[in-house]
């Protein structure tokens, strides 16, 4: 009978609580998810499990001891693999759409709204000021500024904001269009726009080093996301650094993205996840991503005032920094109004400058709030 | 003012001042590239 006992309390099977079970439930829904349903699967895949592992009575996340406490203290409390990640994204980046035709920039500034709508949603709901940004920056659809914000401001929302972020990015395809539609009519939908001029290799070399110099000097709070951004890109534009510009595309960013997924999940314990506050999020979430897309397409119209060449108003809405899944739906609707419309490449234009506007976003609410 | 007014207006102010900026920039700095590149090419048929 000792030995039974004995047996029984080395065992986790005791320390269970219901919060285990449901987070277990949650982390197989998005197994299931990721695999069947192909939602963002690179990094939903080492969330999901990043979720179980948390959730199953071990020392995996004990501060100072646990290897996933490791992943997340190194890589997230340290902000260390965001900026990794934007490498990457600069390195995958062409930013030719931008140079083309840099009016669009102004698009990636303007579906920054969403965050802003959010955050002021997210006070009302009784929200700190710093946990409001960090449920804010979910509007701008890019899941490592959003981690790389919450560990600075409010850890406690990482994992679910990340999430959010990550659960949106793959409904865009859902998401926006009803917006879009909603808020642009038949015949602005149909409207064509000149093609994109050919872009020297010495514009695009020029363009990672102005927009470091630019936005370092004007938001300092946003230079590790949008350094190693530049550098990626400056590597992939230079065209003497084709290795380094691979590793960065490649190997590194695989190597963080399951750093950064195990690590996010791992964030997900029951204790901080089942609350309240994270149905507020989701539906948070949601609003900063349909109001980010609205105030996209409501500045094309505004542009659109002003402009001689008028510019379809629905790129506005790829100005979220879903890359490249904002601009294809763009375009989807777009050719269903007119199936000769190819809208791709000018609503890549405003959705790279979403990148850099949710990364300037960011570093605007480090610089009040750190 | 208030703390998340002083964040609101800062942020907005701040993200469309970097992209106006930016747009400027890129637009200088495109003409400037295909003035290199053009009186490099005339040189190079020179």
């Amino acid at each position: 009978m000792e030995f039974l006992t004995n047996m029984w309390s080395t065992m986790g099977i005791g320390s269970l609580y219901w919060g285990n079970v449901v987070m277990w439930l949650i982390a197989f829904l998005f197994i299931y998810l990721a695999i069947k349903k192909e939602y963002e699967p690179l990094l939903l895949l080492p969330i999901a499990f990043g979720i179980l592992l948390v959730n199953l009575p071990s020392e995996i996340m004990t501060p100072g001891e646990g290897l996933l406490w490791r992943f997340y203290h190194y890589g997230e409390e340290w902000a260390v693999i965001p900026p990794l990640i934007f490498l990457g994204i600069g390195a995958m980046t062409d930013f030719g759409p931008v140079i083309a035709n840099p009016k669009t920039l102004l698009l990636g500034a303007g579906a920054q709204g969403g965050v802003y709508i959010a955050f002021l949603g997210a006070l009302a709901l009784g929200f700190s000021v710093s946990q409001a940004a960090v449920v804010g920056i979910i509007g701008g659809a890019d899941g490592p500024t959003t981690i790389f914000l919450a560990s600075k401001l409010a850890p406690e929302m990482m994992g679910v904001c990340a999430v959010a972020a990550y659960s949106y990015m793959a409904l865009v395809p859902v998401i926006q269009p009803p917006v879009m539609k909603l808020l642009t009519t038949e015949e602005e939908r149909k409207i064509r726009m000149k093609s994109l001029r050919k872009v020297s290799k010495l514009e695009k070399i020029f363009f990672p080093i102005i927009t470091a110099i630019i936005v370092i000097l004007i938001v300092p709070d946003a230079a590790s996301l949008m350094g190693m951004f530049c550098l990626g890109n400056l590597l992939r534009e230079s065209g003497v650094a084709d290795r380094l510009s691979n590793a960065a595309q490649n190997e590194l960013m695989n190597i963080v993205t399951i750093f950064l997924g195990v690590s996010v999940g791992a964030t997900m314990s029951a204790e901080v996840f089942l609350t309240p506050k994270v149905i507020f999020v989701f539906i948070l979430g949601i609003v900063a991503f349909a109001c980010a897309t609205a105030c996209g397409v409501l500045l094309a119209k505004f542009m659109n005032l002003f402009l001689k060449e008028k510019i379809n108003p629905l790129i506005g809405a790829a100005g979220v920094s879903a890359v490249p899944m904002a601009a294809r739906v763009a375009h989807k609707v777009g050719s269903e109004a007119d199936k000769k419309n190819y809208l791709l490449m000018h609503a890549m234009g405003p959705n790279v400058a979403g990148v850099i506007g949710t990364a300037v976003a960011a570093g605007m609410f480090l610089s009040v709030l750190k | 003012m208030s703390l998340p007014l002083l964040v609101l207006l800062s942020g907005i102010t701040g993200v469309f001042l970097v992209m106006i900026f930016l747009q400027l920039m890129v637009t200088l700095s495109s003409k400037l590239a295909i003035f290199l590149e053009n009186k490099a090419q005339s040189k190079t048929d020179q």
